[in-house]
């Protein structure tokens, strides 16, 4: 698996090794987007931020037309509303990173997992710690009620006949389903982008066809439906989802 | 025959108001974060705008619009804080921050959007 190999490489580094993970993260960027990453490491360390990771499809480098550059930021707010809409800064206290991480909050196991740490005071080296000796694992409970939210709202919005709106809720109903059963399969989901791929290997083939192409934004209204219809099926057909919060590797 | 920006988002709202009524954040902000984007759509159609489909894109636009006089000057705010709502609530089953605002003075904000919109026509 592929967060094992990550997990183990934020854990215990000295500060050489984390100003390696620094460049390792800037290596990641794309060029258009440096100046920007470069802002907020300057603006995270002015705040005297715990740690900062990057996350999301940045940190995977799968990258889509719509992606934007996300962080995870341990510590206190900082100011981006004057910089681009396309970033995304998720702040969390340690408290807070600790409380989320034994919920199973999805996002916060990702970062620790699969993210790019930034620069690390000690927080992360602390809660991957904690993910590898207390074997903790996302709730896949709380991705299943996400996703069937999500494709009852998608189902509406293709009735609407607004295209833009239905591809864009559509894509979020199948990411929300794909990564519930995939963490129900005990298989950690990786970016938007390479669910796709994970779906297959999982013999879930008609719903990472209908990711891929809402991804690729290529997908009719009635293609929509039948996707949302197998999301439905799937989603519905779990009347007492197991509840993983925290819940120990098999 | 396909409906018009301008008549997407009031259908949207139509859609969100009753979930206003009943505090059911995810609906409404999902709602009027549509309905808003498709406001901004129609108004920039009518000046020639092309509307990206990122959503920052979009927030670039109506942030043109609004420096223009041609939106209202609480748009791209609002439009910033309901995508920012809509990821928490329908991603993380977050009740969503809003800024300080009411879903209220969302809905309040959108309508005027939409008002706007219908105003502008399709062009």
């Amino acid at each position: 698996m592929a967060d094992t190999k990550d997990m183990q490489g934020a854990s215990g580094r000295s500060t050489a090794q984390l100003e390696v993970a620094g460049l390792q993260a800037l290596a990641v960027i794309p060029v258009s987007l440096r100046a920007l990453h470069e802002t907020v490491v300057g603006r995270a360390l002015a705040a005297e931020a715990q740690a900062l990771i990057l996350t999301g499809s940045t940190a995977r480098e799968a990258r889509t037309p719509v992606s934007d550059l996300d962080y995870h930021l341990i510590g206190t707010p900082i100011e981006t509303d004057d910089l681009p809409g396309e970033l995304d800064v998720h702040v969390l206290s340690p408290a807070n990173l600790r409380a989320r991480l034994r919920e199973g909050d999805d996002f916060v196991h990702w970062s620790l997992r699969l993210g790019r740490v930034v620069f690390d005071q000690g927080i992360v080296r602390e809660t991957t710690r904690l993910i590898r000796e207390q074997r903790l694992w996302p709730d896949a409970t709380r991705k299943l009620t996400q996703a069937r939210k999500s494709v009852s709202l998608a189902h509406a919005m293709v009735a609407s006949e607004d295209e833009d709106a239905a591809l864009e809720q559509a894509c979020t109903a199948l990411t929300l389903t794909a990564r519930w059963q995939l963490l129900e399969q005990r298989v950690f989901p990786l970016s938007r982008a390479e669910l796709p791929a994970q779906l297959r290997e999982s013999g879930h083939t008609l719903l990472a066809t209908g990711l891929d192409a809402t991804i690729r934004r290529a997908a009719s209204l009635q293609d929509l439906t039948g996707y949302l219809n197998a999301a439905e099926a799937l989603t519905e057909s779990t009347q007492e989802p197991r509840h993983l919060s925290n819940s120990r590797a098999a | 025959m396909a409906k018009s920006k301008a008549q997407l988002a009031r259908e949207h709202l139509e859609r969100a108001l009753p979930a206003v009524a009943a505090g059911d954040y995810t609906e409404v902000v999902a709602w009027l974060f549509v309905a808003l984007e498709a406001a901004i759509a129609a108004v920039a159609a009518r000046h020639g705008l092309e509307v990206e489909p990122k959503h920052w894109q979009k927030l670039d636009v109506a942030e043109q619009l609004q420096a223009e006089g041609r939106l209202g000057v609480d748009v791209a705010a609002t439009l910033r804080t309901l995508n920012e709502a809509r990821k928490q609530a329908l991603y993380e089953g977050e009740e969503p921050d809003l800024d300080g605002k009411s879903l209220e003075d969302l809905a309040a904000a959108v309508e005027s959007a939409v008002e706007q919109a219908e105003g502008a026509g399709d062009g």
